[in-house]
C-alpha cells in the first residue's frame, strides 16, 4: 500500500506516494521522479555522488529514507541552473575544468553549495574537508579545489555586487 | 545488490512493505515498539546498508524516535551529562562544553566518517549497532558512560559495553556521563587509526581517561579499545592507579591493553599487527589523557 | 608553452608557429551538460516500457553447474524473463582468447561468474526474482593463486589450457646472459603487484533494444566498435545486427572496453521479453566481475658496467590472468616490452606467462602493464643507484634513451625529451637539497616512464577516420567515433578542428559514437585519441578548408590562393581598385555552394594510421609512431611506530609534445597519479575463498583529497613530428612510476623494500621491526585471512555465510 509523502523539491511542493518509505531518496529522485542529475556510485554512503541538500545541508541520498522526509526541504542539482544561467559553483568549475568525466560532479557541486550556504567565506581547511567527502576517480582532486576556491571568490563577487 | 547464491530463499509472500511510524513522544515510541517486528530508527544510515546489502528483513515496523523530545539534546546537572539518544554525531563533536570536559568523547563523534554522514546518524544508532569499531561506544565505554533503557512499562540502565543485552521492545533514550568536580585534574583522549590515511573504519581505536590527584598520582585510569572481538573492551589495568603518569606507566597500560585484546584481521591489518598498534594508540592515548590532566585546562 | 621548434630532418610536418588555440587552456565543450547534472550517463538512458535487470552470479571459484531452477523467479509478478546458459548462443566470446560464455553452461569459474539474470518491471522486482533462483553446484577444486595454478597437476580452469597457461612467449634480444655475467654489478629480486580495480564512480551499465533482427545497444563503453565486434560473437549474431551508441562515460581507465558480460546479458533479456532492458552493475558486481589489473610477479635482473652504464636485462613475468582472457594477453605484450624503450640496454631476455587462476578475470587498466613493469624494473634500477653509489637521476641520465633512439624490440623513438624530463622533475622536488640535508624517516625517489601514442594490437591497422562538414551556419560538424571517456577528448579534437579551420571551438561540435552513424574508431584506449585521431581530424579540417576557399574563390571570382580562414570569416586582401578587403561568412560561402544548382555541401574526409608495425608473436615491432615520457620525483614520511606512509610531494614532468589544452594535460597527469597512488598504498581487498570478503568501498579506499600530496605538473619543451601540431598521448603515463617511486621513497625513508603491493604500513611496519615484511607467525597461504570475524551487523557484506564447499 502507497503511502502519501509531502515535502519541499526545488522550491515546490510536492506529494509522492511511495511503496515503501524505507526506500531511499536516490531512488525516488532517479526511478519516480526521473531526476537523474543525482548520480549513484555505491548507494552506501562513501562516494558522495548522490550528494543532494536537505535542509540546507549536504547529505547523501542513498543513505536519506524516504520515510524521514515529510515536511522537509529537498535541493538536487537539477534545481542550481536556470534560465539565468549557472549557479556560482557550477560555473567555477566549468572555468575551472573541474570534472573529467563529470560523474562526480553533481555530487561535488551539490556539497560545495550547501558549504557556501553555510559559511560564505569556508578557509581551506573547510574546503578540503568538504571536498574529502566525495570521492573523484579522474582528476586527483587538484582542480576540484581549484573550483571550490574559485566557487568561494565567485560568490563573494557576486553578492558584492548585489549589494 | 550482488545476487550470489543465498541460503534459505525467502518465501514468494516476503516482500511485504514495511511500516514507518513518527513517534511524537517517548510514550508514544514505547508503545508502537511493542508491537511485534517493530524496531526503532535512529538516524537510518545503519538501516539503509542493511537495505543496500539485501540482509532479510525481519523488522515490519520502524518507529523513527531520533526526534522525540525525550532523545533530544544534551542536558547538564550538576553530577551528570545526558546525552539524548537522537543526538546526531556531529552535535557531539561540535559541543565546546562536551569537548572541554570529555574531549574523549567529543573526538570519537568527530572520528566518525564525514561531516556529512556525522550530521545524519544517531548516537543511540551507532550504540545500538553493536559494530565492535564504532568509534563513539569506544570512547563512552573508557569514560564510563551509562545508557537509559527504556521499555513498555519500565526503565533500566546499562554500561555501554553491555548495550547486547537491549531486548524488543526496548530503545536507548540516553546516554550519560559522569560530570568531575570542578578543578579536578581529568583528562581524556581518543585515538582512531586510520592506516591508510583515508576516512573509514579503524584499524583499531582508543579511548583514554586519566584523573590525578592532588600530587599528580593516577587516581583513576581507564582505557577500552575497539575493533577487537567483543569490543569495545575495558582494560582491566589492575594496580596501575597509584602511580605517577610516566613513561613506564605509559607503557605498562599499552601492554595490559594489547594483552587483553583480541583483535581479527581483516583488510585493515593482521591480528598481529593490530595487537601491537592497540598498544602504540593505547600510549598515544593515554599520554595525550594525562597531558591534558596534568594540564587542567586543555583536557 | 612552446610555439617555435626547430625543424626535424626528414620526418613528415613541422610547424614553426602554433594557431593560438592550440595550447590555449579552452573550455570543455561538455562542461556545462556536466556541472548541470544534463549529461547522460548509462544508467540515465530512459526508453519508454524499458525493464530493468539483474544477475545471478557465482558463489565458487569453481563449481560444476548441476542445475538452474528458475521457476520461483518467474512467476513472480513484474518478470518478463528469466535466462539462464541455455538461453544464449553458448558461444565463447574474447578479445583475443574466446573463452567466456555470456551466461555460464555447466561450469563457473569463479566468485561472480554470471550465471543467469532476470528482466522485471523494477529493479527491485527483478532483484528479489534473481534472489529467488536456485543453482545447484558441484563445488570443484579451484586455483586461488598463481602459485596453485602452476603447481604440477593443478586443477584446469579451462580443459584446453594444460598447465592453465592461458599465453606465452619468450625472446632472447642481444643474449643478455653473456652480458649480465660480463657485468660489474648485477641486481636481482621479485617483485609482485596486484589486482587493482578502476573505481570509476560510474559502474559498467548498458540499455538494449530491438528492432525487427537488429539491436541497439547504448552502453557507456570505451570501444564501441571493438566492442560490437564481439558482441556480436557473443550473441551469435552477424555484425550487422548489432548497433552501439555511446552513451556519456563515468570513468573508464580501460574497464569499459567491453571485455565482460553485463551488455550482452543486457540484449539477450531484451531480445527475449522484446522490451527494452536495462542493466547496470552494482558496485559489488564491479568489483566481483569487471576487469581489474593484472597482478604480475618479476624476477628481474639487471647488469651494469662499474662507471653504471646498463649492459642487459632478464625478467621472469607471470600474470595472474584469473578465469578469462579478454585483454591481458596483449597488456602481457606491453608489460614485457614496453618499458625497454626507457634505456640503452644492450641485451633483454624474458619469459611471459598468462596464467589462468579461478580469480576475477584481469584486463585492461589504464598502464596496461606498465605501472607493473615499471614498477618491479624501477625497483631493480633504484637498487642499482645505490650498490653503484650513484644518484638515482643521474643514473637515469647515464642511460636514456633520446630522439632517434631504437629500442631493442624495434620501437623507434621520434621525439624524446626523457633527459629534460629527469632533470625538472628532480628540480622540482629538489632533489639535490633534499639529498644534501636529509631529514629522518622522510624519504625521496625518482621514477621514469615510456608510453605509446596508440598502439598496434588489435589487427593490423591502428587509424583513425574523421569527417568534417562544414555547415551552413557557419559551423562545423565533427563526426568520428572515438567518443569521450572524460579526458577531454573531444575538447581537443575541436580545437584542432577550429585551428585548421579558423573558428571558434565554440562553433565545432563533435560527435559522439554511433556505429552505423559515426566513422569506424578504434576508440579511447592506449593513450592513442590526441594523436591517432587528431591526426585524421586536423586532415580532414585541412580539406574541407580547402573546399570551403575553393568554392570562396568560385563564389568571388578570386584565386584561392590569396583567400585564408579567420574568426569564422572567409578574407582577402582588397583588389586592386577596391578599398575594402574581403570578408565573407564562412556560413555564406557554405550556403552558396549548397543552393545553386548542383549544389555540394563542403565535407572534408580525413584518415591517418599510426606509423607503426604489427609486432609479431614474439612482441618485436615498432607498436606506435610516437613514445611519451615522464620522470617522476616523491618525497615520502614514514612513522615508523606504525608504517603509516605520508606522501608529501610528488613532482611529475611529462614530454606528451606540444600541450594542446593546458589544463586537460594537468588533469590527465594529476588523476593519473591519484591513481596510481592507490595502487601503491590504499586499494586492496581482505580475500577469502577466492574473492573479497567485502567487494565494496567499505574495504576498498580510493585515494581521496584529504591524502592526496602538493603536486607539481610540468611539460617538457617537446614537439613530435608525426603528431597532430606536435602532440603525442598523455592518459596513461603518469600513473607508470608511482608504485616505484613511493616503494623507493619507503626504503630511502626506513631502509624497508616491500617487495608486493600495495605498500601497506603494516608491511613497512614489520620491515623495520623483524627485517621481514610478513607477520612474525603468517598463518596459512590466504596470507592475512586468516579467521577474520564475520562482517559486523551494520556493514554491507555478500551473503556469502555458507562455508567454502558447503551445498544445497
Ligand atoms: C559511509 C559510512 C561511514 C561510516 N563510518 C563510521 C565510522 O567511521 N565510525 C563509526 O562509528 N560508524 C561509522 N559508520 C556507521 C554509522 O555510525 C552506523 O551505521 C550507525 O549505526 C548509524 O546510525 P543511525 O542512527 O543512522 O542508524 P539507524 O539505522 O537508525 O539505527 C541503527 C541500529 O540502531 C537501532 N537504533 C537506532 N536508534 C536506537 C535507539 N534510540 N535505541 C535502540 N536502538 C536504536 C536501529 O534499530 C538499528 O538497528 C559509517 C556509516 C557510513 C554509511
Ligand atoms: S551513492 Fe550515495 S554515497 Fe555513493
Ligand atoms: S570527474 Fe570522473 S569521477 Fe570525478
Amino acid at each position: 500500500m502507497a503511502v502519501p509523502l509531502r515535502f519541499r523539491l526545488n522550491h515546490e511542493d510536492v506529494e509522492v506516494h511511495v511503496q515503501d518509505p524505507a526506500s531511499t531518496l536516490l531512488d525516488l529522485l532517479r526511478n519516480d521522479l526521473g531526476l537523474t542529475g543525482t548520480k549513484s556510485g555505491c548507494a552506501i554512503g562513501y562516494c558522495g555522488a548522490c550528494t543532494v541538500i536537505v535542509d540546507g545541508r549536504a547529505v547523501p541520498s542513498c543513505l536519506q529514507l524516504v520515510g524521514l522526509l515529510e515536511g522537509r526541504e529537498v535541493r538536487t542539482i537539477e534545481d542550481l541552473s536556470g534560465p539565468d544561467g549557472l549557479d556560482p559553483v557550477q560555473t567555477a568549475f566549468v572555468t575551472c575544468a573541474g570534472m573529467q568525466c563529470g560523474f562526480c560532479t553533481p555530487g561535488h557541486v551539490m556539497a560545495l553549495r550547501a558549504l557556501l550556504d553555510q559559511e560564505p567565506e569556508p578557509d581551506e581547511e573547510r574546503l578540503r574537508q568538504t571536498v574529502d567527502g566525495n570521492y573523484c576517480r579522474c582528476t586527483g582532486y587538484v582542480k576540484i579545489l581549484d573550483s571550490a576556491r574559485e566557487a568561494v571568490s565567485l560568490q563573494k563577487s557576486l553578492t558584492g555586487e548585489a549589494r | 545488490m550482488t545476487t550470489l547464491d543465498h541460503g534459505p530463499a525467502p518465501t514468494d509472500a516476503a516482500r511485504e512493505p514495511v511500516h514507518l511510524l513518527r513517534a511524537g513522544s517517548l510514550t508514544d515510541a514505547l508503545a508502537q515498539l511493542a508491537t511485534e517486528g517493530a524496531v526503532p530508527l535512529g538516524g537510518g544510515v545503519g538501516h539503509a546498508l542493511a537495505r543496500q546489502a539485501r540482509r532479510p528483513v525481519t523488522a515490519r515496523t520502524l518507529v523513527a524516535v531520533a526526534d522525540i523530545p525525550e532523545l533530544a539534546g544534551i542536558a547538564w546537572t550538576d553530577d551528570r551529562i545526558v546525552i539524548g539518544a537522537g543526538v546526531r554525531l556531529d552535535a557531539i563533536a561540535s559541543d565546546t562544553r562536551l569537548r572541554e570536559e570529555w574531549p574523549v568523547v567529543a573526538e570519537a563523534a568527530g572520528s566518525v566518517a564525514t561531516a556529512r554522514i556525522r550530521r545524519m546518524v544517531t548516537l543511540g544508532g551507532n550504540i545500538a549497532a553493536r559494530d565492535d569499531s564504532h568509534d563513539p561506544p569506544v570512547a563512552l565505554a573508557a569514560a564510563g558512560a551509562v545508557l537509559t533503557v527504556r521499555g513498555a512499562g519500565h526503565r533500566r540502565t546499562l554500561p555501554v559495553t553491555e548495550v547486547g543485552s537491549l531486548s524488543a521492545g526496548e530503545l536507548v533514550q540516553d546516554v550519560r556521563l559522569p560530570r568531575s568536580t570542578p578543578g579536578a585534574r581529568i583528562g581524556s583522549a581518543y585515538e582512531k587509526f586510520l592506516v591508510r590515511g583515508v576516512w573509514e573504519y579503524a584499524c583499531v581505536n582508543v579511548g583514554a581517561v586519566v584523573a590525578l590527584d592532588e600530587s599528580g598520582t593516577v587516581e583513576r585510569l581507564s582505557v577500552a579499545v575497539g575493533s577487537v572481538t567483543g569490543g569495545p573492551v575495558v582494560v582491566d589495568l589492575g594496580a596501575l592507579p597509584g602511580r605517577v603518569p610516566d613513561a613506564d606507566l605509559v607503557a605498562e597500560a599499552a601492554r595490559l591493553a594489547a594483552a587483553a585484546t583480541r583483535p581479527y584481521s581483516d583488510v585493515r591489518g593482521s591480528a598481529a599487527y593490530k595487537s601491537l598498534m592497540i598498544a602504540e594508540f593505547t600510549r598515544r592515548a593515554v599520554s595525550k589523557a594525562a597531558l591534558r590532566a596534568a594540564g587542567g585546562a586543555d583536557r | 608553452m612552446s610555439t617555435t621548434h626547430a625543424p626535424v630532418p626528414g620526418l613528415p610536418r613541422e610547424r614553426d608557429v602554433l594557431p593560438p588555440v592550440i595550447g590555449s587552456a579552452v573550455q570543455r565543450i561538455d562542461a556545462v551538460e556536466k556541472v548541470t547534472g544534463r549529461a547522460s550517463y548509462a544508467a540515465d538512458t530512459r526508453i519508454p516500457r524499458m525493464l530493468h535487470a539483474a544477475v545471478v552470479r557465482s558463489p565458487h571459484a569453481h563449481a560444476r553447474v548441476l542445475a538452474v531452477d528458475t521457476s520461483r523467479a518467474a512467476r513472480v509478478p513484474g518478470v518478463h524473463a528469466v535466462i539462464t546458459g541455455a538461453d544464449t548462443a553458448q558461444v565463447k566470446w574474447g578479445a583475443f582468447r574466446p573463452d567466456l560464455y555470456p551466461l555460464a553452461v555447466e561450469r563457473v569459474r569463479y566468485v561472480g561468474d554470471e550465471v543467469a539474470a532476470v528482466a522485471a518491471i523494477d529493479l527491485e522486482t527483478a532483484r528479489y526474482a534473481a534472489e529467488l533462483i536456485r543453482v545447484e553446484y558441484e563445488v570443484l577444486p579451484a586455483v586461488l593463486d598463481l602459485d596453485a595454478a602452476l603447481a604440477d597437476g593443478a586443477p584446469l580452469v579451462h580443459d584446453d589450457a594444460p598447465g592453465n597457461l592461458a599465453h606465452e612467449f619468450a625472446f632472447d634480444r642481444g643474449g643478455a646472459r653473456e652480458w649480465l655475467e660480463r657485468s660489474d654489478v648485477v641486481v636481482e629480486g621479485v617483485w609482485q603487484s596486484t589486482r587493482q580495480w578502476h573505481g570509476s564512480i560510474e559502474t559498467i551499465g548498458c540499455t538494449a533494444e530491438w528492432s525487427q533482427d537488429r539491436v541497439t545497444m547504448w552502453v557507456n563503453t570505451q570501444t564501441p566498435f571493438l566492442a560490437r565486434q564481439r558482441y556480436a560473437t557473443a550473441l551469435g549474431l552477424p555484425l550487422r545486427a548489432v548497433r552501439v551508441v555511446q552513451t556519456e562515460i563515468g570513468g573508464g581507465f580501460g574497464g569499459k572496453s567491453g571485455d565482460d558480460n553485463t551488455s550482452v546479458i543486457c540484449a539477450i533479456l531484451a531480445r527475449k521479453t522484446g522490451r527494452p532492458v536495462q542493466l547496470v552493475n552494482t558496485r559489488e558486481e564491479e568489483f566481483l566481475a569487471s576487469r581489474p589489473r593484472i597482478p604480475m610477479r618479476y624476477h628481474v635482473r639487471l647488469g651494469f658496467t662499474s662507471d653504471g652504464l646498463v649492459t642487459a636485462k632478464e625478467i621472469d613475468l607471470v600474470a595472474d590472468n584469473g578465469a578469462y582472457t579478454g585483454k591481458a594477453q596483449a597488456v602481457l605484450g606491453a608489460a614485457t616490452v614496453r618499458h625497454d624503450a626507457l634505456f640503452t640496454y644492450r641485451a633483454v631476455k624474458a619469459r611471459s606467462r598468462l596464467v589462468y587462476t579461478n580469480l576475477v578475470p584481469t584486463g585492461a587498466f589504464r598502464g596496461f602493464g606498465n605501472p607493473s613493469a615499471d614498477w618491479a624494473v624501477g625497483q631493480a634500477w633504484d637498487l642499482a643507484a645505490t650498490r653503484l653509489g650513484i644518484e638515482v637521476p643521474d643514473l637515469f641520465l647515464l642511460n636514456a634513451v633520446e630522439s632517434g633512439s631504437v629500442s631493442p624490440h624495434n620501437h623507434r623513438i621520434s621525439s624524446c625529451e626523457l633527459k629534460q624530463c629527469i632533470r625538472r622533475a628532480a628540480a622540482a622536488i629538489g632533489w639535490y637539497d633534499k639529498r644534501a640535508a636529509p631529514t629522518p624517516h622522510r624519504g625521496l625517489a625518482m621514477g621514469v616512464s615510456v608510453h605509446v601514442s596508440g598502439r598496434r594490437s588489435f589487427g593490423d591497422y591502428d587509424g583513425s577516420s574523421a569527417i568534417v562538414r562544414l555547415t551552413e551556419d557557419g559551423r562545423a560538424a565533427v563526426i568520428i567515433g572515438e567518443g569521450e571517456i572524460g579526458t577531454g577528448a573531444r575538447t581537443t579534437l575541436a580545437q584542432i578542428a577550429a585551428a585548421e579551420l579558423g573558428l571558434a571551438v565554440a562553433d565545432i561540435s563533435v560527435s559522439r559514437p554511433d556505429t552505423d552513424l559515426t566513422t569506424h574508431a578504434l576508440g579511447a584506449l592506449a593513450s592513442r585519441v590526441t594523436y591517432v585521431a587528431g591526426n585524421a581530424v586536423k586532415q580532414a579540417a585541412e580539406r574541407a578548408c580547402e573546399q570551403l576557399l575553393a568554392a570562396a574563390a568560385r563564389q568571388t571570382g578570386r584565386p584561392a590562393a590569396e583567400l585564408w580562414v579567420e574568426d569564422g570569416h572567409v578574407h582577402a586582401p582588397a583588389m586592386p581598385g577596391e578599398d575594402t578587403p574581403l570578408r565573407q561568412p564562412v556560413g555564406t560561402v557554405v550556403r552558396a555552394e549548397l543552393y545553386r544548382p548542383g549544389g555540394e555541401p563542403i565535407v572534408g574526409l580525413g584518415s591517418f594510421d599510426n606509423p607503426s608495425e604489427f609486432p609479431d608473436q614474439l612482441r618485436y615491432g615498432n607498436e606506435s609512431g610516437a613514445y611519451n615520457f615522464v620522470a617522476e620525483a616523491a618525497e615520502v614520511e614514514v612513522d615508523p611506530a606504525t608504517g603509516a606512509v605520508t606522501v608529501l610531494e610528488l613532482a611529475a614532468a611529462v614530454d606528451c609534445g606540444t600541450v594542446l589544452n593546458p589544463p586537460l594535460a594537468e588533469g590527465q597527469v594529476e588523476g593519473a597519479i591519484a591513481q596510481g597512488l592507490g595502487m601503491a598504498l590504499t586499494e586492496r581487498f581482505d580475500w577469502d575463498g577466492g574473492a573479497p570478503t567485502r567487494p565494496n568501498f567499505v574495504d576498498y579506499k580510493m585515494p581521496t583529497a584529504g591524502v592526496m600530496p602538493k603536486l607539481h605538473v610540468e611539460f617538457a619543451d617537446s614537439y613530435e613530428p608525426t603528431g597532430p601540431f606536435g602532440a603525442k598521448g598523455v592518459g596513461e603515463i603518469a600513473l607508470d612510476p608511482v608504485p616505484s617511486i613511493v616503494a623507493s621513497a619507503v626504503a630511502d625513508a626506513v631502509g624497508v623494500r616491500v617487495h608486493e603491493l600495495p605498500i601497506t604500513a603494516e608491511k613497512i611496519f614489520w620491515g623495520i621491526r623483524t627485517g621481514s615484511t610478513t607477520p612474525p607467525e603468517q598463518a596459512g597461504p590466504g596470507g592475512l585471512s586468516e579467521s577474520a570475524e564475520p562482517a559486523p551487523p551494520d556493514r554491507p557484506a555478500p551473503p556469502r555465510d555458507r562455508a567454502p564447499g558447503e551445498e544445497r
